[in-house]
């Protein structure tokens, strides 16, 4: 089960900039270049991690699934490789889909009268 | 000059725990007046605050501002007129925890655009004004009540409002910060802003910087001294 929403302290947050004369769009593009720019981070360091890990630790971490454990280890070298439509899909399905997701709860609160979110 | 008419607010309408804040209310705020709402807790006086500033609608009722209805715009006229127009000092300060007093008194006006150095510079100057400036950089949570209370202050200054709406300001501060709060009070009041309080302390009451005492019961206004 997947839990989409805001915690208490940020529709609190978006309550409070609505009341100091934030507007709707104001907030929802804050919101939406935070978990953005948190997402995409997240994806950069990762990918960097994973590429570091393979191509120069020779996935030392599974190493001994991808290779088995026979008699005979097998020695070759991985050619790094960086492939486009691989990193594009990675981004389509990790950074696209947790930008898009923090819109509506971002956008329910944000369309509330400040007064309501505040008082709790 | 703020008007209300036949002021109603309602919470959880049509539901069964459905409850009136507001039950008609008819007033006239003059400008460059401080007005204090004083009643006992549950007569609404929050409440119609948030109605005047454009925090919430009334469920009923017509609020006019500098004989502009109000009341039925849209959000965003209401936005950008919560922006301009009114400052806010909440009971709970409600600061913005993890940034720092100078973000914090800064925040109201990002959205207006603008040079960001004459904004910081603005903010700093407010900041100064109340004897907060060696603070600027502290986080919010690291600040006593009364300063904390003094980045609010700073805060619904920064846009240079009209009017000031403080709801319960000296509720979580002593005798010493809420005489303090009373002296800022006075010079806002001495700039030509509209002071809009709601209290049930007798010393903001009683206080000379008060103008004109509307008295609330069960949302209804029972007295206007």
């Amino acid at each position: 089960m997947v839990y989409i929403g805001l915690s208490a302290d940020e529709k609190r947050e978006i309550g409070i900039l609505k009341a100091i004369g934030w507007e709707t769009g104001d907030v929802i593009r804050m919101k939406f270049w935070e978990g953005a720019l948190i997402s995409l981070t997240a994806f950069l360091l990762g990918y960097v991690a994973a590429y570091l890990h393979v191509f120069r630790f020779s996935s030392v971490l599974f190493e001994p699934v991808l290779k088995g454990w026979s008699v005979l280890y097998p020695q070759f070298e991985l050619v790094p490789v960086v492939d486009g439509v691989q990193i594009a899909t990675l981004f389509f399905f990790t950074v696209f889909p947790y930008a898009m997701a923090t819109i509506v709860p971002i956008w329910r609160a944000a369309i509330t009268d400040p007064d309501s979110i505040m008082r709790g | 000059m703020i008007e209300l008419s036949g002021i109603r607010k309602a919470f959880n309408q049509g539901r069964h725990n459905e409850y009136w804040a507001l039950n008609g209310i008819d007033l006239t705020i003059p400008s460059q007046q401080v007005t204090a709402f004083f009643g006992p807790s549950g007569s609404g006086k929050t409440t119609l605050l948030t109605v005047v500033g454009c925090l919430a609608r009334p469920t009923a009722g017509r609020v006019r501002l500098e004989d502009r209805d109000i009341s039925g715009l849209p959000e965003r006229f209401l936005t950008q007129i919560r922006r301009r127009t009114f400052g806010f000092i909440f009971q709970q300060f409600n600061l913005i925890r993890g940034m720092s007093a100078l973000e914090n008194v800064m925040l109201p006006a990002y959205p207006l655009g603008g040079e960001w150095r004459a904004l910081k510079q603005r903010a700093e100057f407010l900041l100064d004004s109340l004897q907060l400036s060696h603070r600027r950089t502290a986080r919010v949570e690291w600040l006593s009540g009364g300063e904390q209370q003094r980045v609010a202050i700073a805060r619904a200054l920064i846009n240079d409002p009209k009017v000031l709406v403080a709801d319960e300001p000296t509720a979580n501060l002593d005798t010493a910060l809420s005489k303090g709060f009373l002296d800022i009070l006075e010079t806002l009041a001495a700039e030509g802003r509209t002071v809009l309080l709601s209290s049930h302390d007798p010393m903001v009451i009683e206080s000379s910087v008060v103008q004109r005492v509307v008295k609330l019961r069960d949302g209804r206004i029972v007295g206007d001294l």
